[in-house]
């Protein structure tokens, strides 16, 4: 392991000062960032930490919505009763992913920003694209876990499953650097590999997420469901966050207000299935065939050989979250 | 009847509390005054040529002490019995990981530096990486020089790439075929996979100007290694020590030299001790890893159902190399044929070049791999055939007096009672939970497993304290062997287990012994234990006659104490001693202590019993995300006495949760010679939220060879999992996988197939 500093921000502004440097990097619990600086994957000599600075590990109310401090763990915010009771997929995502102990630790600050498992990129023997390579070892070699749309040269996928339910949940972030803050929607954060093929948002070099912020008018019913290979301590073959809310129809009936279809595991972002959502959209609740909408999922996907599994997959698992979330199973 | 019933109690594992406090050491734990960091520079191709190798950019990092290349090592080369392997790779390597070059510096970041600085020119050649492909005439030698390597089995068949080609079977497949009515065959896969241990490889060796060679490794077979590293380095084993130490996990895969070879040469170059720890990506990468296996067996039935014949194959890719193997072929292949009554059956097992990792053993080698095919092939004719699979199972296994298909002779033929328990426990004969939306299946497999053989030496002393002591030069893999061995110390001279000692000893202190492995240390460690223990009480009991007056045959040990009682001669008299007291009045014998020694040493046979184990599994599959769960498992074990439930029934739940892991999800992926799964992320063992309701069944009263007619334990439960989990899964999808693991991704394809009536 390459010797490295660990300091502890007083406040944002020590923080931002802190990152300003090279060789810094901001960390949450480590579960992602230490193995990689261990492998020489990713170089880093300072670690800065956000535990000390006020209110980054709280989670509160604010405004009829919640904010949830980047230093906040994954724990936190499985556990907290207004995320279960407002922001359920959120809660699921949190509360099934990784193992319980990177729970305890990871915070969600790191959960967002961990960076992808393609173990081409994560191997040291590797030299990717993703890490200033000459080229894509994946697409010569095994593309079982790799993205079916949106890949561009590079073709992870993002890992996070909590990013998936903060897209549906229609979250923002609030970020941090050396030029001021800025307020961004999740689905603006994330980026693929066509902007830069070395990161998977916009953030810029010293800039960091302070805050996640839950909207008061977010849909009221939401779910997360995710495809893996065993129980625990494993990432999402495919993973699905929905979340729906409903208007009156004015005859008793339901009729669909918004509508979010968010797909994990299938591109190297979040990926959102819009001709999902536009299809729901101001239909009668009781009226929608799960399976008509989830036929929508994915239409321009072009999968590599190993891993055409997942579109079928993708469109059942959208089909059962539908399903659960009308009532309609 | 001794008073303390030592054997049969759930004794908790000696070794617990000092392993769980971090009081036990480790290899990677054990320091030496001046001692250095060595590190290995691996090779990034799977086969190339080395143009030049330059060290002169290493050397001068300050800290390092020693760097070497094959030009620095005597021209020898190293393996467990065959000895193809070079200790460096010298002129080409034959898979990526090899070891090409090595450095030891003050410092571990020294000493990567170094390698770092190391200049390789490789010419790449052509590599082969699919072993029946290597076969071919056309395909590439390996090792052109094969004919001339120490430990082959056999001379070389000739076949392309193949160093054991091993055959077993009885009478003539040929008429067994001519007289079957039904035909059929079927080919299946196994994947690679790793022993997932937690303590990585570590070795420390310290060169002695003297000429001796001091060794701590983690390495379960420590008389062994003395003889392969006394081979490869050219001293007398009298020169070499091998230190006790702890190990944490084995499963099979701590039975191979690693890293130790190689040390003591950046000892002797350094002058100074060195110590190799293998992390986590080279353990995946470069370890000793399970054989993956090709297997296509044919098999003749007459149309009731009996079985006349039976051909099966079996190529195993040994990798670059066959080094890691003790006896070279891997024994277990001979289960191909199942445990059936078939008159006419051939297996023919081949051990391959390629330019992939080198395999070592894992749990009960070979085993799980051919029982999962023949298991599966077994329900498939089944299927094929109308018959319901228990069914056709008990018209075919083995029953008292019948010869197994490679001819084995057992008594105590127990395989129906064990398969009958296993189907009853699991419901067999209830209808299947109906789960709307799911596929349900059920599905059996049986195995045996005979128990394997070995010496051991074992010394029981006792002395003032009246605590006796084994003393032996074994260490406990993690299995618990230790405590099991104390209880049989404490039966025999009846006092309680947590009064015996254990005494590890180094490697000159005592005479041989077989280390862990095979299903062999309960017998044969355990008869040798037995043997000195008996042979100590015989010795208290003669030196306390005197003392108490009387004969030696009213004499007898209870509780710690030897005891004369009432005789109709003299029906008043009662007298004891403590035993502490009868050693005190010994003459000194061990370290000069007064007290009293026994040693006894025992060469096991091959047991003329065997012991089955047969499973049922129950799952449940998404089929719209073809996720595979198991919702039931029942492992039935033949068993004879139960010398501790406790670590018994530890691994029954290893075994089954290890074999799990190999069903559903366990495999190291290879990509042209190159592991891509290199953490625990990637490489996926099943977690406590993975195993389902576990119901064991233990069919006892056997009468197995180990002492007090117990049985090993050790392998079984892991061989049969991936069978009835396989069998399971064909029988709710209605169409088999026949390539492990299996995986959702392969049980879609396996029900979208079904529907499209491929
Ligand atoms: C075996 C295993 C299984 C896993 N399974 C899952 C899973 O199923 N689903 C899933 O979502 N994840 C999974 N993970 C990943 C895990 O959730 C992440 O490691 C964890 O969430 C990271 O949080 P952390 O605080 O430890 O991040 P760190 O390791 O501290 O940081 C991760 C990265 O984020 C950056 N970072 C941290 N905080 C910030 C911030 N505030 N602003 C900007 N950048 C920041 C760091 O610089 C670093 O690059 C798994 C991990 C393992 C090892």
């Amino acid at each position: 392991m390459p010797p490295f500093q660990y300091i502890e921000a007083e406040s944002l502004d020590d923080a931002v000062g802190l990152l300003a440097e090279s060789g810094a990097a901001v960390v949450g619990g480590g579960t992602d960032l230490l193995p990689q600086v261990r492998d020489g994957i990713v170089a880093a000599e300072r670690l800065v930490g956000l535990g000390a600075v006020p209110g980054l590990a709280e989670i509160s109310e604010s405004g009829g919505g919640l904010v949830i401090g980047a230093a906040a763990t994954i724990a936190d915010v499985a556990g907290h009763s207004g995320v279960r009771r407002r922001y359920a997929a959120l809660g699921e995502a949190a509360g099934g992913l990784a193992t319980p102990q990177i729970r305890n630790a990871g915070t969600i600050g790191g959960n967002l920003n961990q960076r992808p498992r393609c173990w081409y990129y994560r191997s040291p023997l590797i030299p990717c694209l993703k890490k200033g390579g000459d080229r894509c070892y994946a697409l010569a070699g095994n593309t079982r876990l790799l993205c079916v749309t949106g890949g561009d040269r590079c073709y992870i996928v993002h890992p996070s499953d909590t990013a998936v339910a903060l897209s549906a949940l229609d979250a923002r972030l609030e970020t941090a650097g050396r030029g001021g803050g800025r307020e961004l929607a999740v689905g603006d954060f994330f980026a693929g590999p066509g902007r830069d093929l070395q990161r998977e948002n916009v953030l810029e070099p010293g800039e960091l997420v302070v805050r996640v912020i839950l909207p008061a008018d977010a849909p009221e019913r939401s779910v997360y469901l995710k495809v893996r290979e065993r129980e625990s301590g494993d990432f999402a073959l495919v993973s699905v966050a929905a979340a729906l809310s409903f208007d009156d129809s004015g005859d008793g009936g339901a009729v669909i207000g918004q509508a979010r279809v968010v797909l994990g595991g299938v591109a190297p972002v979040p990926y959102r299935a819009v001709e999902v959502e536009e299809w729901l959209v101001g239909r009668l609740a009781s009226g929608v065939d799960p399976a008509e909408a989830a036929a929508l999922v994915l239409p321009n996907a072009t999968p590599l050989p190993q891993n055409g599994y997942k579109i079928p997959m993708a469109r059942n698992i959208v089909k059962r979250a539908l399903a659960s979330l009308l009532g309609n199973e | 009847m001794a008073i303390y019933s030592a054997i049969g109690s759930s004794i908790t594992r000696g070794e617990g509390p000092d392993k769980v406090t971090g009081k036990s050491l480790y290899a990677a734990d054990i320091t030496l005054p001046g001692m250095l960091w060595g590190k290995a520079l691996r090779s990034p191709f799977p086969h190339a040529r080395i143009v030049s190798l330059d060290t002169s950019r290493a050397r001068a990092v300050p800290g390092v002490r020693a760097v070497i290349t094959a030009a620095d090592l005597p021209d020898s080369l190293v393996g467990r019995r065959l000895r193809d392997m070079p200790v460096l790779a010298r002129g080409v390597v034959r898979f990526a990981g090899e070891k090409v070059a090595a450095v030891a510096a003050d410092d571990p970041a020294a000493a990567e530096e170094a390698l770092l600085l190391i200049d390789v020119e490789y010419e790449e050649l052509p590599p082969i990486f699919d072993a029946a492909a290597a076969m071919s005439p056309g395909a590439p030698a390996l090792h052109p020089a094969m004919s001339s390597y120490e430990g082959l089995p056999q001379p070389p068949s000739g076949i392309n790439n193949v160093f054991a080609h091993i055959t077993w079977g009885q009478g003539d497949v040929a008429q067994g075929f001519a007289e079957a009515d039904l035909v059929f065959e079927h080919s299946f896969n196994a994947q690679l996979m790793h022993q997932a241990y937690i303590e990585p490889h570590a070795c420390l060796v310290s060169a002695e100007p003297s000429g001796k060679a001091q060794v701590w490794v983690n390495n379960k077979d420590p008389y062994a290694l003395r003889e392969q590293l006394a081979a490869v380095w050219g001293l007398p084993e009298e020169r070499i020590v091998l230190h006790p130490c702890s190990i944490g996990g084995d499963f099979g895969g701590k039975g191979s030299f690693m890293d130790a070879p190689l040390c003591y040469y950046l000892s002797l170059h350094s002058g100074r001790p060195v110590k190799m720890v293998m992390d986590y990506i080279q353990e995946l990468m470069a370890a000793n890893p399970r054989h993956p296996a090709v297997m296509t067996i044919k098999s003749g039935v007459k149309r009731d159902g009996a079985l006349v014949a039976r051909q099966a194959r079996v190529v195993f890719d040994s990798g670059a190399y066959g080094a890691f193997k003790p006896t070279v072929y891997l024994r277990g292949a001979d289960h191909l044929c199942g445990v059936y009554r078939i008159p006419h059956a051939r297996i023919d097992s081949y051990m391959v070049y390629t330019n992939n990792v080198p395999k070592g053993h894992m749990r009960s080698p070979a085993k799980p791999q051919v029982v999962f095919a023949v298991e599966s092939h077994t329900d498939l004719i089944a299927r094929e055939m109308g018959l319901d699979p228990y069914e056709f199972r008990r018209i075919n296994l083995l029953r008292d007096g019948d010869s197994s298909p490679v001819g084995h002779q057992w008594r105590e033929i127990r395989a129906d009672e064990t398969l009958r328990r296993a189907a009853q426990s699991a419901g067999w004969d209830t209808p299947k939970p109906a789960k709307p939306g799911t596929l349900t299946g059920r599905g059996l497999a049986i195995t045996d497993l005979s128990q394997g053989v070995g010496r051991f030496a074992a010394r029981v002393s006792i002395g003032a304290s009246g605590r006796p002591k084994l003393h032996m030069a074994f260490w406990d893999t993690g299995t618990g062997s230790h405590t099991v061995l104390r209880q049989m110390v404490a039966q025999e001279l009846s006092v309680p287990v947590d009064e015996v000692d254990i005494e590890l000893l180094d490697t000159s202190e005592m005479p041989f012994s077989s280390g862990s492995g095979g299903t062999r240390v309960t017998y044969t460690a355990g008869q040798a234990v037995v043997g000195a223990a008996r042979e100590l009480r015989r010795q208290l009991i003669r030196a306390a006659a005197p003392l108490l007056d009387s004969p030696e045959e009213d004499v007898s040990l209870h509780s710690g104490r030897v005891v004369v009682g009432p005789s109709p001669q003299r029906p008043a008299y009662y007298r004891t001693i403590a035993i502490g007291e009868v050693a005190a009045h010994a003459p000194a014998a061990n370290h000069g202590e007064a007290g009293i020694v026994a040693e006894y040493e025992f060469a096991s046979e091959p047991p003329d019993v065997t012991s089955f184990c047969a499973q049922a599994a129950e799952v449940e599959i998404d089929p719209e995300t073809g996720a595979i769960t198991v919702t039931r498992f029942v492992t039935a074990h033949d068993v004879g006495a139960i010398l501790n439930p406790l670590l018994h029934q530890g691994q029954v739940e290893g075994g089954v949760i290890q074999g799990l892991g190999y069903a559903l999800m366990e495999e190291l992926q290879t990509e042209d010679g190159h592991i891509s799964t290199l953490s625990f992320g990637d490489y996926k063992i099943p977690t406590s939220a993975d195993i389902p309701p576990l119901t064991t069944v233990l069919v006892e009263g056997a009468s197995g060879p180990a002492p007090y007619r117990s049985k090993g334990i050790g392998e079984s439960a892991n061989i049969p999992v991936a069978a009835a989990i396989a069998n399971a899964v064909t029988d709710a999808i209605g169409a088999p996988i026949t390539n492990l693991p299996l995986t959702a991704e392969k049980a879609m394809t396996a029900i979208k197939n079904r529907e499209s009536g491929n």
